[in-house]
Parts: structure tokens; sequence; C-alpha cells
């Protein structure tokens, strides 16, 4: 608080003297960068942040002390309070701004906002979680049905026509509207470290966004640096998350370093952490990439344990060649992060991932799908019979790559990502189309923004920028507007892959993505006729850009409840950080596991019986050999520095060996070989049949 | 059988005067009947009525087809294998491929890792030049690379006439190049005006199922097949196919084994995409099932890397493509060992030294699978035998076609003929043949090389040593017209912007490495364009590798004229705000 407060006074010092440079008044407070007001060279976003000024309201208003958890009231005495002059003075135009848009850090309390609260709480506090919808349609990801929907204590209790409920519930007459499960948002990166700053959007701001998009979890990665505990790195995760999210979220983890240990820890993370799925990196040579052979290990260790691989697909060794030959050429701009991470790169990797995960017989989850050719080799496999699930983003669904031409440095930046945005215009119709069609299975946003100040790193080298786009509050409408308004899918698919199939691989199904008696109640009244543009001066994130900047979309969430609460309605957001809880996942989801389990008993490899061979042996020397070791991460050109976070893995207890193998260097098994001639001579089995 | 009626012992004067008479000539184009008339191994008229000196021999072809003789573009004669030598050596190698047909071979060169690409060449030279009894040329494999693997490069297609250069995807720990490593081999080989050859499998995955299978108690010749998924095969060539087109190098395929890995070829070069791809005799004539056989030899017999597909239908299927162009040229991957030599592997198939046989059978496999059936007619025969090989390798129109100053090396073809390959009667070393008991119609009856009748009556001719290594230029045009117009479509222009001015995020000491130097400094392909680099370093700030800092030949880093950053400075500049950061 008393920082906030600290930083507020700088904010009305930089008021004061409107031309001083803001970042030149607040030198090296880097981490949750100044949302400068105008002035800055690059919030150019006039507006941009008016509504995202600190509210000084909500956080001296109550609550503070109160033990956060998810069924308690949260309406305290907040409401009464009116909105003091310093807000208003504040945020300059205070009649427009909508309520519900926290501070960027603060952990943002219930909004005062004047009238439209009312609708919020009609009852007493006790009697505030229990909700009727009445006249809505449902809409699950199998049908459709007019239905009455009852919740109490966050979990939906009775769904049907005249239902008997107690009184005093709060009504609300959907009106024939669709009633969708809330979003779930599979792949997010809240407050994520990077280089010893942080992403603009933390827990709260980020969950905050997806609550106004009709997104009611969030899953978001951990990302543990090389060479740390992943327990570690999960459990600092749990703590930022706990804090501050506002809907309910669940974890992945991103195994970016293998060794024994990290086997232990992922045991742990699958039986008692609650974490079934783990992202490994084919990309980002030399920090987070892994060989062939190592991911070979991981996906059999996954697969003997029931957990999902998803895999970054990326080939990071030609992606490293490119970038440097793009800096020579004195390519230094965004478009060199395209130009060297061409959409190949992306499908070459897919399809080992891919060829990787079927000899392992493991199930693979795709993140990032951004480009035509990664998808079709997608559908391919699937057409093949591989498990293999494709996720999407929203950037790669509404958007392309076109802009990181732009002349505006700050808004090609914006649009850094990895795998890149594909240049090619038609791509996210294409990506409409198989997510239509089944041939990719989820989506996920990919949410991770970082200020323009912070993706400046790279002004001089494009592969300093840091990478991440927005799209967690954009996904749910930008994909009712592009697959089912435009009539590639309908609603009940909107719902699988909004959802249910996220919902299916993760575990969580039916707790999440369906409507049904016994779910969470997180539930989006969908409203098809709005229409909305989207911009970075009204949007829930962070960020001075937003890269679906102008975009009119149809479709929009009318009301949203989380956890049996409502938390967006008449466009008023009521988001209550901390009330997110953690949803465990349980190992061998069904959805994917039922046929890898198939495949097992069926792929069991059998010797074929033959007599002992007795023939002549000729004699050889041992310069060459199939090693079937486990590789020594030899390179002739590159003399291995042995890796010491490694060095405890190699089986062949050689992880340096180099050059041309010396005899004994490799480990031939058996070791004695004796070249047998028999007295008898050659014996049947020999002869020519 | 064939329509010779002189007689065999001609003065040697004349005997290399030869008159093909009433030949249905065959090239890749078009079929027509002439006379051919031939002195010292060269083509020197083609018509009729010709007038030819007197005491020429006459073959009369009697509207038989003559074609171009055969180019096997994948053969390992004398190949050494962990001290021992593959059966066949450059005679009786040769010896064979001229008894089916085949009156070149393009062998390769297998340095071991740590003797230099020229000096292996050399010993290939030595042992070719010894006993070859056909015209022959050389691929070098790169088996490591360091510093001096791309000098060598520059001297063999320089002063020793290679133009194509093979790696591998597999054999890890031995052969295996790491992607990175291709990437470097390959724009050094279209630098070079070469042909990068892949031989294309997922060594690394490879080395965990040999594991497993082993580990499952699995040691005969099936393991091999089990651990060598054709997956794995096509993710190889799928991979190389993407550094290919990133470092716009033209590509070759060899040993398509499998339906998948032909699939891969087949959609990059509808993307477009510059490669070849080279199934063998073995892949086109019989299949994997034969790794199941209760006998140990016999399976041992069919080892070879990629294996053959256990899918039966697989052979039906490349030959159709082979038909309709998607995949080009065929080889033999002619690599043979004894039983007593494969026996090495009795215990555990991945000792089991690799390859099979097929240069004798490969033209005749081809004809009885592919014109006999109808699947491509004659000329398309001739293409992928023969002319499609020499366009590829800038043999064209040497070899490959029969016209006016070509080669003579002919092959008087009979359609009708049946043969059961056996083992009994082939011109090979070993106990084996995979294609035993295969009936196919279809064989050379005349076969001249060199300007000389080496297969007549179905008795060979042939001399040790009468082989010449035929040089190959760079910059093949088949090939190469294609490169070049693309590499000056690809030049990449950057985004002409303002200096960004605005603030900038403070970032840590230990930056995320993005690793664009240690691949530049280690790479011989860069070393050479360091002093270029130097002037250009202002644009990159690569992080020093201390461990990799013995490299640098000066002592002086490559990056010294760069002062060292802890922290990004933040910049205000005096102009104010610059119209490069307002909204686009």
């Amino acid at each position: 608080m008393a920082e906030r407060r600290v930083k507020a006074g700088k904010a009305g010092e930089e008021e004061e003297e409107e031309d001083f440079p803001v970042y030149l008044a607040r030198p090296g407070t880097a981490d949750q960068v100044a949302r400068q007001k105008r002035g800055g060279l690059f919030c150019s976003v006039e507006d941009a942040f008016e509504s995202k000024t600190l509210d000084f309201d909500a956080l001296s208003v109550g609550q503070r002390g109160s033990v956060r958890t998810p069924t308690t009231g949260k309406r305290g005495g907040g409401q009464e309070v009116p909105r003091s002059p310093a807000t208003v003075s504040d945020s300059g135009s205070s009649a427009g701004v909508e309520s519900g848009r926290g501070g960027k850090d603060s952990a943002s309390s219930p909004r005062s906002s004047g009238a439209k609260e009312v609708l919020q709480n009609l009852e007493e506090e006790e009697k505030s979680d229990r909700l009727l919808i009445k006249g809505g349609r449902i809409v699950n990801d199998d049908q459709s049905f007019h239905a009455d929907i009852y919740m109490e204590d966050g979990l939906i209790k009775q769904i049907g026509d005249n239902l008997i409920v107690p009184g005093g519930v709060k009504v609300i007459e959907a009106q024939g509207k669709m009633v969708i499960p809330g979003g779930i948002d599979i792949h997010t990166h809240f407050q994520m470290p990077y280089r010893g700053t942080t992403t603009v959007d933390d827990f709260a701001q980020g969950s905050k966004a997806a609550l106004a998009g009709g997104t009611t979890m969030v899953v978001d990665h951990v990302i543990p640096d090389p060479g740390n505990s992943l327990l570690e790195a999960y459990d600092q995760w749990r703590q930022w998350a706990d804090e501050k999210a506002c809907c309910d979220y669940s974890l992945h983890v991103d195994i970016t370093h293998w060794s024994d240990s990290v086997q232990q820890e992922l045991e742990c993370l699958i039986k008692e952490k609650g974490v079934n799925s783990f992202q490994v990196y084919m990309a980002y040579k030399d920090y987070y990439q892994m060989t062939n052979s190592e991911l070979y290990e991981v996906f059999t260790f996954l697969a003997e344990r029931g957990g999902i691989a998803q895999v970054h697909a990326e080939n990071g060794e030609i992606i490293a060649e490119e970038q440097a030959r793009m800096l020579q050429m004195g390519i230094t701009g965004p478009e060199g992060h395209v130009l060297s991470r061409p959409e190949e790169l992306e499908a070459e990797a897919v399809f080992r991932a891919i060829t990787i995960a079927s000899q392992t017989n493991c199930p693979l989850y795709v993140t990032r799908v951004m480009s035509k050719s990664a998808a079709d080799i997608i559908s391919q496999a699937r057409k093949k019979g591989n498990v293999v699930f494709g996720e999407p983003i929203t950037a790669s669904l509404g958007t392309d790559g076109t802009h990181y031409w732009s002349k505006n440095w700050a808004k090609a930046a914006s649009f850094v990502t990895s795998p890149p945005l594909s240049p090619d215009p038609t791509t996210p119709d294409y990506l409409n189309t198989l997510l239509s069609s089944g041939d990719l299975s989820v989506t996920g946003s990919a949410h991770c923004t970082f200020s323009v100040a912070q993706k400046a790193i790279g002004k001089d080298d494009f592969t300093q920028i840091p990478e991440g786009v927005n799209g967690v509050e954009e996904r749910m409408a930008l994909i009712w507007d592009k697959a089912v308004t435009s009539g590639k899918m309908d609603e009940n698919m909107f719902v699988a892959v909004t959802s249910t199939n996220a919902a299916k691989i993760l575990n969580l199904y039916p707790r999440k993505g369906r409507i049904a008696v016994g779910s969470d109640a997180d539930l989006v009244i969908w409203d098809t006729d709005s229409i909305r543009t989207i911009t970075a001066k009204t949007h829930n994130s962070a960020a001075e850009y937003n890269i679906f900047e102008g975009m009119e979309l149809r479709g929009a969430p009318l009301v949203v409840i989380c956890q049996g609460k409502i938390v967006l309605e008449d466009g008023n957001l009521h988001a209550t950080s901390g009330v997110g809880r953690f949803i465990p996942c349980s190992a061998f989801p069904d959805f994917a596991y039922k046929r890898v389990k198939a495949r097992k008993q069926l792929a069991v490899l059998k010797a074929v019986p033959r007599g002992m061979y007795d023939g002549p042996v000729s004699e050889y020397s041992m310069s060459r050999g199939g090693t079937p070791s486990a590789s020594a991460r030899t390179s002739p050109t590159k003399q291995p520095v042995r890796n010491l976070h490694q060095s405890g893995f190699s089986l062949a207890g050689n992880p340096a060996a180099c050059g041309p193998p010396a005899p004994d260097d490799i480990p031939i098994r058996p070791a004695g070989r004796r070249i047998v001639v028999p007295p008898g001579g050659r014996s049947n089995i020999t002869s020519l049949s | 059988m064939s329509g010779y009626q002189g007689k065999k012992n001609i003065p040697k004067i004349t005997s290399d005067r030869l008159l093909v008479k009433g030949a249905k000539i065959v090239n890749d184009d078009q079929s027509f009947l002439a006379d051919i008339y031939m002195e010292d191994g060269v083509i020197k008229q083609i018509g009729d009525n010709l007038i030819v000196p007197g005491g020429v021999k006459i073959i009369e072809a009697h509207g038989r087809m003559v074609m171009p003789g055969g180019i096997d573009v994948h053969t390992r004669f004398q190949m050494p294998d962990r001290g021992m030598v593959s059966a066949d050596d450059f005679y009786q190698g040769t010896r064979a491929a001229l008894s089916g047909g085949t009156t070149m071979i393009i062998d390769h060169v297998v340095p071991e890792p740590g003797t230099g690409l020229v000096s292996a060449f050399k010993q290939w030279r030595e042992w070719a030049d010894s006993k070859s009894c056909c015209d022959y040329s050389l691929h070098v494999d790169i088996t490591e690379w360091n510093k001096g693997t791309q000098e060598d490069m520059e001297t063999l297609v320089k002063d020793h006439g290679v133009n194509s250069f093979l790696v591998y995807l597999a054999y890890k720990d031995v052969f295996q190049l790491s992607d990175s490593q291709i990437y470097e081999v390959f724009s050094v080989v279209r630098d070079l005006g070469a042909i990068a050859q892949v031989h294309a499998e997922n060594g690394d995955i490879i080395a965990e199922e040999q594991r497993r299978i082993l580990e499952l108690g699995i040691t005969g010749p099936e393991g091999h097949v089990l651990s060598r998924p054709e997956e794995v095969e096509a993710e190889a060539v799928n991979r190389s196919v993407t550094i290919a087109n990133q470092t716009n190098c033209p590509l070759y395929i060899t040993k398509v084994m499998s339906k998948s890995a032909a699939d891969v070829i087949a959609l990059a070069r509808k993307r477009g995409a510059v490669v070849y791809g080279e199934p063998i005799s073995a892949s086109l004539g019989t299949d994997g099932t034969h790794y199941w056989s209760k006998n140990w030899a016999k399976a041992a017999a069919f080892v070879t890397s990629p294996p053959l597909s256990p899918d039966p239908t697989t052979s039906d299927y490349l030959n159709s493509l082979l038909s309709c162009g998607d995949l080009q040229v065929t080889g033999s991957a002619h690599c043979t060992f004894q039983t007593s030599q494969r026996a090495i592997g009795k215990d555990d198939f991945s000792l089991i030294p690799e390859g099979t046989n097929g240069t004798e059978e490969r033209m005749s496999i081809i004809w009885d699978k592919c014109v006999v059936t109808g699947k491509m007619d004659e000329n398309q025969f001739v293409a992928v035998t023969s002319t499609n090989a020499a366009k590829i390798f800038n043999l064209f129109p040497r070899k490959g076609r029969i016209a006016v100053g070509s080669d003579a090396d002919l092959v008087l073809w009979d359609p009708d003929v049946t043969k059961i390959i056996s083992a009994k009667t082939h011109n090979l070393a070993v106990e084996y043949n995979i294609f035993e008991g295969t009936e196919v119609r279809g064989a050379p009856s005349v076969v001249i090389s060199q300007g000389k009748i080496v297969l007549e009556e179905g008795s060979l001719h042939t001399s040790e040593g009468c082989g010449r290594y035929v040089a190959r230029k760079p910059f093949p045009d088949h090939v190469y017209k294609r490169i070049k117009a693309r590499s000056r479509l690809t030049e990449l222009r950057g985004v002409p912007r303002g200096q960004y001015d605005g603030p900038v995020c403070e970032v840590t000491a230990t930056p995320k490495l993005m690793s664009t130097v240690s691949s530049v400094k280690t790479s011989p392909a860069k070393m050479t364009q360091q002093q270029q680099q130097q002037q250009q370093q202002s644009a990159q700030q690569p992080v020093r590798n201390l461990h990799q800092s013995g490299f640098s030949l000066s002592g002086a880093q490559v990056d010294d004229n760069i002062p060292r950053r802890n922290t990004q400075r933040i910049v205000a500049p005096p102009g104010g705000k610059a119209n490069i950061t307002s909204l686009g």
C-alpha cells in the first residue's frame, strides 16, 4: 500500500511537470513499469491509460484485512463510499470510466461504481451466491436446449423448467439468450518474469481481462529457469496466483532442462500437485531447447505417468543460424523476428514432435499453432491416427504478421511472439476453418504482454525483444466473430473449442466446460448481436498496444458468472482479486489416454525365435558402432562444454565424448565378443534357403 | 540374340570402331530409328546410311531398343566398415553393374571421422582406378564438420571434380551432424554449387529405440526394422527439406525406402522445393517382411538403413512415384557383406553391417516393375536410370544420352527375355541375393562401355582398371538455374525506421541467450566472414562465450570493439518525441 501511494504521488508530480519525460523522473524502476500518463513518447495511444489509473478508493476501502475465501461475500460498505475527488481528477473523464478497471498492480478490490452496483446484490450478503438464470438457452458442446439454471455455493444445483428454489434468490432473466460454459483459456503467461522484469499483466490484471472477455478459467505456464527446481517454481507461481487471481486457474509446468532430479519433481507434480501437462521447448537454443533424445525421454516418461506433453514447436538450431544471418545483413527491427522464424521451421518441428510422440506413444499437444503448414501437419497426423491436439491462439486466429513491417517500431514490436504470426494474411481464416472442422482442438491466448519500454530492450536487436502478445480478453469474441458469425462452426462447436475440449484434456471435465448439475457455476450469457471495437483505450490489459486494435467484433459476453457470482453485468466488471482457486488436474485424462492405453496393449513387440547362429563370424575392429547408449552431446566443431547440470544424466557416463570415438570410448555391448568358428561347420540356419 | 554378325576376334586396331545398325534409339525425350557409329569411345555419327570406315564391327540391332547405359548413382563398393571391407570390391562391383546394363557408377567416399575428405577421396581414387571396369565418379560423405572440412570441400569441388556431398542425419555419435551443422554444410554446399545429399533418418530417436528394443530382448534382424520405423525416416526427410529450403540449397535424398518419406518429397516438390529422391533397387524390388525370416542369415542379408519397409505395397508405390516424376533417379546402394561379416551382429542387430545388393538387378527390376506393367514408358525408363542422374550431377549430355559427342556407353535392351534372379548366377561375391527367386522380364543383350562391347551373348568381357574417373563440374544447370534465380529474389531488407528513442526497460546482466553467438564463432563457414562481420558488429551484441574463446585466430574477440553493457541506458532525445512512435 505504502509503495503504491508513493507511486501515486509520483504520478501526481508528473501531472504537474507535464513536459518532463516520465522515464527520467523515475529511473531504475523497471518492474511493473510506469504506466505513463501521456507525455511519454511511446504512450501514443491517446487515453489508453485513462481508465487504468490507480483507484485510491478501491485501495482504501475495506477488504484488506479480511480473509479471502471464494465464498465470502465481498460487498462490504465499499459501495457506499463515494468516489473520491482524487479519483475523478486523476482519471480525466470520470464519467466515461467504466468501473472495474483496477490499477495495474493493485490487488484490485471490488470497485465502487455507483448506480449499476445495485443490480449485483439486491439481497443481503448470505444469499448472494444463489443465482437463478431464467429462460436461457443452454449451449453445451453436444446440444442446446432451453432450461433454467439454479446455482448455489458456486455449483450448478438444478437445471430444468419450473425449478423449485429458495426465496430471495437473485434472478437473471436471460430472455432466450445463450448460456454457455465459461471459457477456459488454456495458455496464459500472466506475471511472467523476464530478465528481471515482469509482464505487465499480473494475475489480477490478466484474470480480470479474462473475465471481461467471458473466460472463467485460465491455465498458466510455470517457467522454471533452467537449472532451477520445478517444484520451487511451481510454488512461486501458486503463491502469485493465489494472491491475485480473480478466477479459477490451473497450471502447466514447462520442462526447461532434463535430469534425474527433474524426473523426481515431475513425479511429485503429477501425483501430488495436480499438474498433468508439461511443456518442452524445441526452440530457444542453448536455453530452453531440448535435444531429440531428451524429447524422447521426456515423452516416454510422461506417457508412463499419464501426462500430456506440450511442445513449443520451432527448430531452434536453424532459428539461431537465421538470426545470426539477419543481424549480419543489418536487419535489426521486428521484421527480422519473422524473417528468421519462417513458418517452415514451425512445421518441421511439429512434424518432428509428432514423430517422437508417436514413437513413444505419448499424447501430444502443440501449443501456439501459428501457421497454415503447422496446422496442416497436425491435421494430417490426426488423419493418420496420432493422438495430437493443436492449439491456435487468439493472435493467430485474429490477425496476421504483416504488421511486423510497420514503420512504427513500437507497433511492430508489440506483435513479436514465437512462433511469429504468419505474414500470409489468409492464415487466420485457414486456422479458423481447421478449428471448425475439429482438426485443431482447443484455443488459448498465449497472453503475455509487455509494455513498449520492455519491448524496447530489443530496439537494436530483434532477438532481444521480449516475446508475447495479448489475447485473453479478445479470445471468445474473436472466435465467435471469425468462426460462428461466418458460419464455419455452430454454437456447440464454439463451446467445444473455447472450453469443453480444454477441460477434457486437463481432466477437469465435466466440472468445467459443461453446464450440468454438479458442474462449477462458471457461466457466460452470450450476446450474439453486440458489436464492439477492440482498442487499447478500453481493454482491460495493462499493455499500451492491442494487436487487434480497431477490429470490430460481433458477439460479446453479456453476463459472466464465475464461481457462482456475477462478475460482469451491464458492462461492469466486479472481479475480486484472490478469489481464484487452484484447480488440480489429475493424470491420465480419458480424452487422450483411452486411446493411448489401448495402443500400448497392442504394441508389444516380439522377437523371432531362431536357433543360435553358429556360422563363421568375421573379425572386426570397434571403430564404429551403433552405440545404443544415450548420447553424449558430441559435436566435432563445438568442443563440448560439459554441462554440469546434466552430468548426472548420461547413461554412458561420458557426456563429453567428442571427435572420433576411440574404441574404449564407446560402450559396445557385450564387451567381449568371440569369433566363433564351429568345428562342425555351418549349420542349416545359415544355409541358402 | 544380338544382331552381331562379325567375328569375335576382330583386330585390336578396329575394335573400338563400332556400328550399331537398325537400332531404335531411346532417349529420355524421344525414340527414333537410326544407326550409331562410335569411335574412340565416343559417338561420332547418328543417322541412316552412315559413311563409315571399313573394318568396322557391326552390331545388328534389328529394331531393338538401344538406350544410354545406366548410371548407378549410389554404390558403396569396397567400403571399409570396422576393419572389414564390403564383399564386392570395385572390380567385382563394376562387373556386376556392367552385366546388368549399368555403364557408370557413382560411389560414396566415406572418410573415417578424423581423416580428411581429400585424403579419403584419394584413397578411393586409388582403389577404383586400379580395379574399376567402367567409368565412375565419386560422392564424398561428410562425416564430421570442422574447420578443415570446409577447405577440403572447396578443394574437392575445384580440383577434383566432386559436386555432391552426403551428410548423415543418422548414426548418432559416429557420422551424425546436428541441425546447425547441417545448416552450415548446406550453406557451404550451395556456395560451392554442389548438391547436398542426405542420409535421412533421425539418429537420436533410433538410438533410443535401439536401446529399448535390445532391452526387450529383441536381438535379431527384426530389431533393426523395429528400431527404425518409417516415420523416423519421413521426419528426417522433412527436416532436411526444411533446412535446404532455408539455405536455398538443392537437396538430394538418398535411399528413399518408405511411402511416407516419398510422400514428404513429393509434397515438398509440389511446394516448389528443389529436392530429388532416389529410391534404390531394394526398395523398388522387395520389402521388409524378410526381416522376420527364421533364417538368421537371410534376415540379416536385408539389413540396410533406412530399412526396407515391412509394408509389402511399398515397392509398388515407389515405382508409381518414380513413374510420375515425383522421384527422379535410381541407385542401388550396393553394399554387400558376407554372412560371416553380418554375423558380427548375431547377438545384437545394431552391429550388423548394413547394405544390400542391387547394382546388377537395378535396370531389370525397374523395367519389370514399371515398364512391363505400363507405369512408365521406355523414355521415362531412360530418364530414371540414367538421364536424370546425368543432369543432376552435371554429366549431361556426355552421359545419359545417345547423341553425337556423347560417350559410347550404350545398352541394347531386350524387353522380352525373362530371368530368375538367384545368388547362384549373379556376379557378386556374396551368398545371398535379396531378390532371390524374383522373375524379371527385360535384360541387356549387349552392353557397350567406352565404345567396347563388354556383354554379349551372356558373356562378360571386362578388363580390370579401364574405368576412368569422370570429373563433375559444379553448378549443374538442371539444379542451379532455379537456385540462382531464387537467390536473386530472396534478398531481404530491413524496414527503414527512425531510431527508437523511447524509454527502455532495464534488464539484468544475465541476458537470455539467443545463441547467435556460439554458432557464429564455431562455424567454419562463418570464419571466413569474420572480417566483414567485424565492421557490422555495431548491430550485433554478442555475448562472449569464454569456453570457446580459444577459437579466435587472433586472440581478439569479435566483440572487442563493443563495450560491455550490463544495463541499457535510457536515452532521452534532445529533439523530444519522434513520429515513429505514434500509433500507425
